[in-house]
């Protein structure tokens, strides 16, 4: 019986070993065949530096990318605070007037089929060539799956709840605290963090468009002077914004989750 | 008895009129608004063009707009046809074989966080000004949603499915085309119409940073000289593009669920 256990621990342990060591072998792989591939001269530097390059400009330019990466993170920030507000208020009156639902709604989805990265040069005329312009393409792009997501959940609570609710004479706003709210939560989470991916879109493609600083400014500038290793090094650099924003975002859906499952079991 | 199922028809068609109308009354209100204020405040016509201006340039540039609808919508069909065939190979395989899953998924997951868009400028410098370039980043762009929703809609065939597919003897192929795939095609289908319009924002992207034709080269032109109603009427095209594509994509799955037998 314990040699069984023993056994089945020991083949566990051979499994989980090798699902983490295949995925970074095949990473390390790839790294090196692409050092061997600029080494050997297949593929010119300029088009694909070697990995080599690419540590070394981000060592040489920490601190100015560390500036401009800030820039992005900061417009990003902004912009996601703003758009998560007014998506969720915008939800909110969705679910609490069937008047505004039914008003707003269909809209809404038909506003979703404009390709909005196609919007980026006008919100650029609209508010110049400063932060402003960034941040409110960010925000437009982020609302739309913010307010569609998180007013499916709000709607979508199950009916018997709400009959219960009814039968005890809950109201309105108690029941959307209580009841709904608790209920959408996986569902405005998923929302939110679709909304935050295309907040980093709305703002990369405005610095793509027009921008004097920021990651994706120096992305544009870098491949347009032909500095591979540069934009390359500057990616890396978005991905940290990336995951730093992402990171935030998974603590306050842990907390959202840890304060409303006690609301609901009160 | 037949008096009150006729009221509740009555009432449920003055409702589903209702629902139709409160929407369409909201849009032209809105319309109407926005008309009415530019046209009595003489707003800036390349701030906020009228939409009747709107109008009037999509009828002064058809030939201008009709004629780089092509460019744009071929090149992101193109990609999304690639992306489409490919991740489904590549899924197909990390369903079959162990080890190239555990070796290329969790890296696949990981790539995914960074931001796809950023690498738009490193596509035009690989591949050219051409149409290459942004045909490469919208397959870049959109193969991701593919590969991610099929594997896992193939991972989650029913176990005991499968069990009974090979205690009947079933060969793999069969059980692919048979059950798994069945079983997966809503997760492609979800999955494909991501895609699409992961294509379209690729190619417009791509556009965007260089480009000699196409929709979103016209945007630009456009914001170059100040014409904002010609900017607005190519966000109109890209929107019908984007429409029709949805919808062929529709009927597709569809065809495809009538094919496979789940509808």
């Amino acid at each position: 019986m314990l040699e069984a256990i023993l056994d089945k621990i020991r083949a566990r342990g051979i499994t989980s070993a090798r699902e983490v060591l295949l995925p970074i072998s095949f990473f390390v792989f790839v790294i090196i065949m692409w050092q061997y591939a600029v080494d050997q001269k297949y593929v010119p530097t300029v088009i694909l530096p070697p990995p080599g390059d690419v540590v070394a400009v981000l060592q040489a330019n920490r601190d100015f990318m560390a500036g401009h990466a800030m820039s992005t993170l900061y417009e990003c920030f902004i912009a996601f605070i703003c758009a998560c507000t007014l998506g969720l208020s915008i939800s909110c009156v969705i679910t609490l007037s069937y008047f505004a639902r039914r008003a707003i709604y269909p809209n809404l989805v038909i506003f979703q089929l404009i390709p909005a990265i196609a919007l980026a040069p006008l919100f650029i005329l609209w508010f110049g060539i400063g932060t402003e312009a960034r941040v409110a393409y960010g925000i437009c792009l982020a609302i739309f799956p913010i307010v569609v997501s998180s007013s499916t959940g709000l709607l979508n609570t199950g009916s018997n709840y709400l009959r219960l609710c009814q039968s005890l004479t809950a109201g309105r706003w108690q029941t959307f605290l209580r009841v709904r709210l608790p209920f959408a939560l996986p569902l405005i989470f998923t929302g939110l963090r679709i909304g935050l991916t295309l907040t980093i879109i709305g703002v990369v493609v405005g610095e793509f468009v027009t921008a004097q600083q920021g990651i994706g400014y120096l992305i544009s500038f870098a491949a347009s002077g032909l500095e591979t290793a540069i934009a390359l090094a500057a990616i890396v650099f978005l991905l940290f914004v990336g995951l730093i924003l992402f990171a935030a975002l998974v603590c306050v859906e842990f907390f959202a989750f840890k304060i409303f499952s006690g609301v609901s079991a009160e | 008895m037949t008096s009150i199922v006729a009221t509740q028809t009555k009432s449920s068609s003055l409702a589903s009129v209702r629902d139709a109308l409160l929407p369409a009354l909201l849009f032209f209100s809105i319309l109407g608004i926005w008309e009415f204020l530019t046209w009595y405040t003489d707003y800036p016509k390349s701030i906020l063009p009228r939409p009747s201006a709107i109008a009037l340039a999509i009828i002064n540039n058809w030939s201008l707009l009709t004629s780089n609808i092509l460019p744009t919508a071929s090149v992101a069909l193109g990609g999304f046809v690639i992306a489409s065939i490919v991740g489904l190979g590549l899924s197909l395989l990390m369903t079959y074989s162990k080890w190239t899953k555990e070796a290329l998924y969790p890296n696949i997951v990981g790539f995914q966080i960074v931001p796809k868009i950023a690498w738009a400028p490193l596509f035009v410098l690989w591949l050219g000004i051409e149409f290459q370039s942004r045909l490469g980043f919208a397959v870049f762009i959109s193969i991701f949603p593919i590969i991610i929703s099929m594997t896992a809609g193939l991972k989650n065939t029913d176990p005991t499915l499968i069990r009974l597919c090979d205690s009947l003897t079933a060969s793999k192929l069969q059980t692919l085309f048979l059950v798994r795939f069945p079983f997966a095609l809503p997760y492609l289908i979800s999955a494909m119409k991501m895609s699409i319009t992961l294509a379209m924002i690729g190619v417009i992207v791509g556009e965007f940073i260089t480009s000699q034709q196409g929709l979103g080269f016209l945007i630009l032109v456009a914001f170059g000289k100040l014409e904002t109603d010609l900017m607005l009427a190519s966000v109109l095209f890209l929107c019908f593009v984007g429409l029709f594509f949805y919808s062929l994509i529709a009927y597709a799955s569809y065809r495809l669920e009538v094919w496979f037998g789940n509808k």
